[in-house]
């Protein structure tokens, strides 16, 4: 038909404007909106795994921290253990040695004094006993006494003089 | 031969199918009346294909409705560019109803676009869409301006342009689908037996799906040059 027909026309497109309206809102626009819903759910739910995965590091992180710690803290105390074990012995020993000196020293000292004494008096007995005999020899028992006393003086001081050489 | 175009003419006479008895009579033509079978099609695939959509674990018809959505408003989005993306669905409308208006003739329909009413309406709208959008998108002055561009003596081709174009698309429409006509008619008159189902795979619907994207690509083509 090779005429045109107003009416014709004008219902063809009032239709096709229906249609359009139609297909717009039963078709295009209910699939797009599905889509694009979609697709941000997918978003979303790739967001969320982002953050659990950076949660489950951030606890891997803590985690082995502690252990880390854990251990330092194992090492401290074992070396703090070990420097005071240490410290005892060596004032254990020390006391023994001082102690062990202390008594040398007191031994050493004590011999001294006895020696001393024992050389004294046997001095003594041979100051009587050179005193004695002379007396005896010269016969006179008036000097003997004079001569003791200044024989004892003179050993005393010859005596101790070569005692502390 | 006389028969043929006797039968022919009568093919391609449009009748009126009823009469609005209101103003004198409106007549109701047989293209008005299968458009509306068509968009009773449509329509109601649409209904069928969009029920209960969900996000996930989605049907199969779901999925097809969306590989359809998807699949067809591409090829035009890809026609007009993003800037045309608002228009996209009535050129995927129109591309549907001239598809599918130009393979209705197999299913024993008298195609819609043999009518010239039909093919007139459609490029009257795509240049008023085109006209449309570029005043919406440029604004008055600079869609006034368009038509001194590139320089001010083609000025008035440029208004005969709003003419030739509708019409061009009117006619290579109407045109193409009524020389498909044609010749199936007369490859049926010379051999009635299996060669014409070959051609009439090309002519009914290879032939009539490419000039609905013909049209629709030429329409796509107008609305980009006018919005950029």
């Amino acid at each position: 038909m090779i005429n045109l027909n107003v009416w014709n026309l004008l219902f063809i497109v009032i239709n096709i404007l229906i249609l359009f309206i139609a297909m717009k809102k039963f078709f295009f626009k209910p699939i797009q909106d599905i889509i694009t819903k979609r697709q941000e759910e997918a978003d979303e739910q790739f967001e969320k795994a982002g953050e659990q995965t950076a949660c489950a590091e951030a606890l891997k992180h803590q985690y082995e921290q502690s252990v880390k710690d854990m251990e330092n803290e194992r090492k401290t105390v074992l070396s703090e253990a070990r420097s005071n074990a240490d410290a005892e012995y060596r004032r254990i020993i020390a006391d023994a040695a001082r102690e062990a000196e202390q008594m040398k020293q007191t031994a050493k000292e004590e011999a001294k004094q006895q020696k001393a004494q024992i050389l004294k008096s046997a001095e003594r007995e041979i100051a009587d006993f050179v005193v004695d005999a002379a007396a005896k020899i010269a016969g006179d028992s008036n000097g003997a006494e004079a001569n003791r006393a200044l024989y004892s003086k003179f050993l005393d001081k010859a005596g101790d003089k070569r005692d502390t050489i | 031969m006389e028969n043929l175009a006797k039968s022919l003419m009568e093919e391609l006479e449009c009748e009126t199918v009823f009469t609005i008895p209101v103003f004198g009579g409106i007549p109701v033509s047989e293209s008005v009346v299968v458009t509306w079978i068509i968009m009773a099609v449509l329509i109601l695939t649409a209904f069928i294909l969009t029920r209960d959509l969900k996000t996930h674990n989605i049907s199969k018809r779901q999925a097809i409705a969306e590989l359809i959505v998807t699949k067809l408003t591409g090829i035009v989005e890809d026609m007009t560019g993003p800037e045309g993306a608002r228009y996209v669905p009535y050129l995927t409308t129109v591309l549907l109803y001239i598809g599918l208006a130009n393979i209705i003739g197999i299913f024993g329909f008298k195609s819609p676009t043999k009518d010239l009413n039909v093919t007139a309406a459609l490029s009257v709208m795509s240049i008023v869409l085109v006209e449309a959008a570029g005043i919406y998108e440029k604004g008055i002055k600079k869609w006034l301006h368009k038509f001194a561009e590139p320089i001010w003596v083609v000025t008035p081709i440029n208004i005969l342009e709003i003419f030739t174009r509708p019409l061009s698309l009117c006619m290579r429409l109407f045109g193409n689908v009524l020389g498909a006509f044609v010749i199936m008619e007369l490859i049926k008159l010379i051999v009635p037996v299996f060669v014409p189902a070959i051609f009439s795979a090309y002519f009914d619907l290879f032939e009539g799906v490419l000039q609905a994207y013909v049209f629709v690509f030429l329409t796509s083509l107008y609305l980009k040059e006018a919005i950029e």
